[in-house]
């Protein structure tokens, strides 16, 4: 969740300052980039994890055997949703409002952090959520990519199912419980802290920007 | 030395001229008015001077100093735009605070600057509000304060009333210009509405199509509006097409309404663009204006007759309104408004009744160049 959170931000930034850019070589070169994160979903998340395992044997990146294998996966796929859920509020802040806050005194480090940041917050949870949700529920590359002593819940539970026994069943049906508590757990969470983000900012733009967000999906 | 030159700056917009050689002036403490149709450039105009947008050529200059390269943060420039741009997710005070994170300044300095400013634009007590539940006048007077709080050296505002409703807009002009002298910050007024900037700015530059069309006070403007253009945005009368000529040693001009002397040029060829024509030929594409006080209900001596019919009449506190068209021999008319002093009274035949005809005092017509 947090590295998809880290790549989708400044990927967003990119491909929104991109879009409104005025050379044409710009605006082209930001849809491609668009266009070239949004692949993931695309594929099957099965190809996804073949493709790290065939691509990632050699040297430097021999991430075959390493715990941050699956979290990579995981951020990969979550990478189209979070950009698609900031670009939209990204876009709607009035671009005047970076300007007023300029003309008063405020470099582009402070715009950023004093005007972009506040008024996205409710856009970031929103991002948070759907890498967090999609991360839990990841099957397809992580199944692929699992090792004995790295396994997500999903995967445990397809496993359990896939063997006979009683026993097996039983497992597998209280893991879905526990997966179903996670999720619930979470996303509770998020609510309650999208909640009182919105009391303290009432920010109108935000609120539209997300409904906005809302109908991409 | 000006305080702020512009210098034949141009901006092209894919392709589209939307700044075309302008140059101009600004004497410090001076407000000068930027009057438009919209479309003609005004406000790239402040944008090209806020360091917002790039001059494609020309320069712009403060104190003698070319300004390009300098990033909008460091010009010291204030602007407020037509949507006032608050930030949403700071209340009043915060907003007003903004400007003055940057400047070296105590915090019971930037508290003290804070409240100032909101009692000069009357909103003693709005600190702590949310700048969302605010009225629209009120959320103008917060971004007045705003830009002014970080002291700039140059106020420029976009079209600062033309969010308001009619009844506010005449309040706040008031208290606008009030702000202004108050402070006595050198401003740009950008507005295509004439009333507004006859009222605050003490020089008004009209622009047309990216080009400066004339630098004047108001009442240069007003008195003698360079071309039938100027004539036709600021309302100063009806406009007729004709021609001059000589008759005798003067000049007349031939128009739809009838032959009028060239009275404001003393009898001489009218002014306008090198002639193209020789010195005392007919001379095409000229306008007459007729202001509204050249109208007389009677006949006059000197006076020319023209035919006339009323449109509609309304009553104002001053009087009442006339609307007369002045009937062309081509169909086409030109309407002007007449004032009629007093109320009337009811029942009395009234002087428009059965109105047909006017009179017109040539010494209040113009001849302008198309």
């Amino acid at each position: 969740m947090l590295l998809s959170l880290a790549l989708g931000i400044p990927a967003a930034y990119l491909i929104a300052r991109g879009q409104v850019a005025r050379g044409r070589v710009r605006r082209i070169g930001a849809s491609t980039i668009d266009l070239l994160f949004l692949l993931p979903l695309g594929t099957s998340a099965v190809t996804l994890g073949f493709g790290f395992i065939v691509s990632l044997n050699a040297a430097p990146f021999d991430l075959r055997g390493s715990a941050l294998l699956i979290p990579i996966a995981h951020s990969l796929v979550a990478l189209p949703l979070v950009i698609r859920s900031l670009l939209a509020p990204l876009r709607s802040i009035n671009p005047r409002l970076r300007e007023s806050a300029s003309l008063l005194g405020a470099g582009p480090a402070r715009v950023r952090l004093e005007i972009d940041l506040p008024l996205l917050s409710r856009a970031f949870v929103a991002a948070a959520a759907f890498a967090f949700t999609v991360s839990l529920g990841e099957f397809g590359a992580t199944a692929i990519l699992t090792r004995p002593e790295l396994i997500t819940l999903p995967v445990l539970i397809y496993n359990s199912l896939s063997r006979p026994g009683e026993l097996n069943q039983g497992q597998a049906l209280a893991l879905s419980v526990l997966l179903m508590a996670a999720c619930g757990i979470g996303l509770a969470a998020i609510e309650r802290f999208r909640t009182r983000g919105a009391e303290s900012a009432e920010y109108r733009g935000a609120e539209s920007a997300e409904y906005r967000g809302a109908e991409l999906f | 030395m000006p305080f702020l030159e512009w210098r034949e700056v141009c901006r092209d917009f894919n392709g589209r001229r939307a700044l075309d050689g302008i140059s101009l002036a600004v004497n410090e403490g001076e407000i000068l008015g930027i009057l438009g149709p919209s479309g003609s450039g005004k406000s790239t105009l402040l944008r090209v001077t806020a360091g917002l947008e790039t001059a494609d050529t020309g320069k712009v200059l403060l104190n003698g100093e070319d300004l390009a390269g300098m990033p909008p943060h460091l010009r010291g420039f204030g602007l407020m735009f037509q949507d006032y741009c608050l930030f949403p997710h700071l209340n009043v005070e915060e907003n007003v605070r903004f400007g003055l994170k940057r400047k070296g300044w105590s915090p019971t300095r930037r508290e003290e600057r804070v409240q100032e400013m909101l009692r000069l634009v009357g909103l003693q007590g709005f600190g702590k509000r949310n700048v969302l539940t605010l009225s629209g006048g009120e959320q103008q007077r917060v971004a007045l304060a705003r830009s002014l709080a970080p002291k700039p050296r140059l106020l420029m505002l976009d079209e600062p009333l033309g969010a308001l409703d009619p009844l506010l807009r005449e309040n706040l002009l008031v208290e606008l210009k009030e702000v202004l002298r108050e402070v006595s910050v050198t401003a740009l007024y950008v507005t295509h509405d004439p009333e507004e900037a006859m009222s605050l700015a003490g020089k008004i530059a009209l622009v047309n199509a990216g080009r400066l069309i004339q630098l004047g006070a108001p009442e240069e403007l007003i008195r003698s509006p360079a071309s039938s253009f100027v004539a036709s945005f600021l309302g100063l009368g009806a406009l007729f097409a004709g021609t001059c000529r000589r008759l005798g040693e003067s000049w007349v001009l031939d128009t739809q309404i009838g032959v009028f002397p060239a009275c404001d040029t003393g009898g001489l060829p009218p002014r306008g663009p090198a002639p193209r024509y020789p010195a005392d030929s007919a001379r095409p594409g000229q306008m007459l204006l007729v202001r509204p006080e050249a109208v007389r209900l009677a006949p006059q001596p000197r006076a020319i007759r023209a035919s006339a019919h009323v449109i509609s009449r309304f009553f104002k506190p001053a009087g009442i309104a006339i609307r007369i068209a002045l009937e062309g021999t081509n169909g086409q008319d030109g309407e002007l408004e007449y004032m009629l002093p007093g109320t009337g009274s009811s029942g009395a035949p009234q002087p428009w009744d059965g109105l047909r005809e006017v009179w017109l005092d040539p010494a209040r017509c113009l001849v302008l160049p198309e």
